[in-house]
């Protein structure tokens, strides 16, 4: 996973601030997704592939959602597969 | 005048019938799934995206692959090899390919050969073994692509791939296995052979249904130097107009044959679960009994036939006197044993074999295929040969 993209999107991705906040991690293509949805989902973390929110990327794959909380259990599974994302973000855009 | 029952012994040109859970597979999702895999995004979408991902899964498994994004999806054997045959070899390449290839890789070798690629084949015996040392030296010419039919689809013969990706990769040369005979009756391991192109059909010896089929990239194949066959919609980084270059949307432009896949994804399982090894014992085994029954006709050649070991469960054969085209109907009409005739889309094969152009009678078995149906075809043969 390439974190400096987080950075460099300006948004604020942290673990463990808001149980309600999902965040979501792209993938380069739909089979990608799909085998990080399968390989996360076997670990027990519920999760769930939505439609790319349009203030992320205008693209019309799918992105994996998943509880902030999980956010270094699901970068530690998707690297242990050699699965990259093209970043994890807020769910929703964020208010600043 | 009762029918007989039919005996299929055409598994080489398409596997029948299928394991029930293959239409099974089928009907389940143009009933309930339907929908185009993952790119839609909502549940239908997404689950039939699920079921084309395990088919990669699946061959990935089947084959040794890295992973089953390295699992690119065809229509059929001859897409795939289509694929890397025009999308890799660029005018000036120098290309090895057997004795024994089929036209999928023959036609497009031929085209290649007109716009400037060298094509040369390697030499084989009278019964269409290899010999290594003439390939050893066929190499020194610096090949950029080595091209192996695995097993012929005209005489059953099973190439020693290992061995010649061996000697490929010791001069820099890439390896494409053509599978067709092969995927699903005899194991292949894409590692441990140095397999860098594999191209497998899924409606053969994997018992998919036909309109699948599949190309898997080694571990170390470079599939950023093939040029993709076709470019366009591939539902993912839709904002950009350049083709995306990675595994597997390089190659997959287009809505895939979901409802194939599903049913590949259960020719699969069948495969998994019988394993490769006993499908292979059950078919030789079939095979020994057919040739032996065979041998023993008056008036019956059998060609090019390999050893037990080295060979799938495909018998070709000619009868003193009587025209292929005649036997094949005859077969039909009287005796319901299902045949193929003539040169099997294999013209260079016949060549090598020495039956070029009359071609021969094909007899193909499966894994369902039994003993009472080699004996039947047997005593059918027979027949014929006492009229």
């Amino acid at each position: 996973m390439r974190a400096g993209n987080d950075a460099e999107n300006g948004s604020k991705v942290s673990a463990g601030t808001d149980a309600e906040e999902k965040l979501v991690a792209l993938f380069e293509n739909t089979s990608t997704a799909l085998l990080a949805e399968k390989v996360v989902v076997a670990a027990g973390l519920t999760v769930k592939l939505i439609p790319v929110p349009r203030h992320i990327s205008s693209d019309c794959g799918v992105c994996l959602r998943f509880p902030a909380a999980g956010l270094e259990r699901v970068r530690e599974l998707l690297r242990s597969r050699g699965l990259e994302t093209l970043g994890v973000f807020p769910e929703r855009p964020t208010s600043s | 005048m009762s029918t007989p029952p039919m005996i299929y012994l055409d598994n080489a040109a398409t596997s029948w019938p299928k394991p029930e859970s293959v239409s099974k597979a089928m009907v389940r999702f143009l009933a309930e799934v339907g929908a185009t895999p993952g790119r839609s995004g909502h549940r239908l979408s997404l689950e039939a995206g699920r079921i084309v991902l395990d088919v990669r899964e699946k061959v990935a498994r089947l084959f040794n692959a890295a992973g089953p994004l390295r699992v690119v999806l065809t229509c059929n054997a001859t897409e795939a090899l289509n694929l890397v045959l025009t999308g890799l070899l660029r005018p000036g390449d120098h290309v090895l390919a057997t004795g024994l290839e089929h036209n999928s890789v023959m036609r497009p070798l031929s085209r290649l050969a007109g716009e400037g690629v060298v094509v040369s084949p390697l030499s084989h015996g009278p019964d269409g073994a290899l010999d290594l040392d003439d390939v050893r030296a066929a190499m020194r010419g610096g090949p950029r692509l080595v091209v192996v039919n695995h097993a012929s689809n005209v005489t059953g013969r099973v190439q020693p791939v290992a061995e010649i990706a061996e000697l490929a990769h010791e001069r820099g040369a890439l390896v494409l296995v053509d599978a067709a005979q092969s995927a699903g009756c005899v194991p292949i391991d894409i590692e441990r052979d140095g397999i860098d192109f594999l191209a497998f059909p899924g409606h053969k010896s994997l018992y998919g249904p036909q309109g699948t089929g599949g190309l898997v990239f080694g571990r170390n194949a470079d599939h950023r130097a093939i040029r993709p066959l076709k470019t366009g919609g591939t539902g993912s980084r839709s904002e950009h107009l350049v083709h995306p270059e990675g595994l597997p949307d390089r190659f997959e432009a287009g809505t895939p044959n979901a409802v194939g896949l599903a049913g590949l994804g259960a020719g699969l399982d069948f495969v998994l679960a019988e394993g490769v090894d006993r499908i292979r014992d059950h078919e030789e085994a079939l095979c020994v009994r057919l040739v032996v029954g065979l041998s023993r006709i008056p008036g019956v050649l059998l060609h090019g036939l390999a050893q037990p070991g080295s060979r799938t469960a495909t018998v070709s054969f000619t009868m003193e006197g009587l025209p292929v085209s005649q036997v094949g109907l005859s077969l039909d009409e009287e005796f319901g044993v299902l045949a193929r005739v003539g040169l099997h889309c294999a013209p260079e094969a016949h060549r090598t074999t020495g039956t070029f152009p009359s071609g021969t009678v094909r007899f193909s078995l499966g894994r369902f295929n039994t003993t009472e149906h080699v004996d039947a075809a047997v005593a059918a043969v027979a027949a014929l040969g006492a009229k």
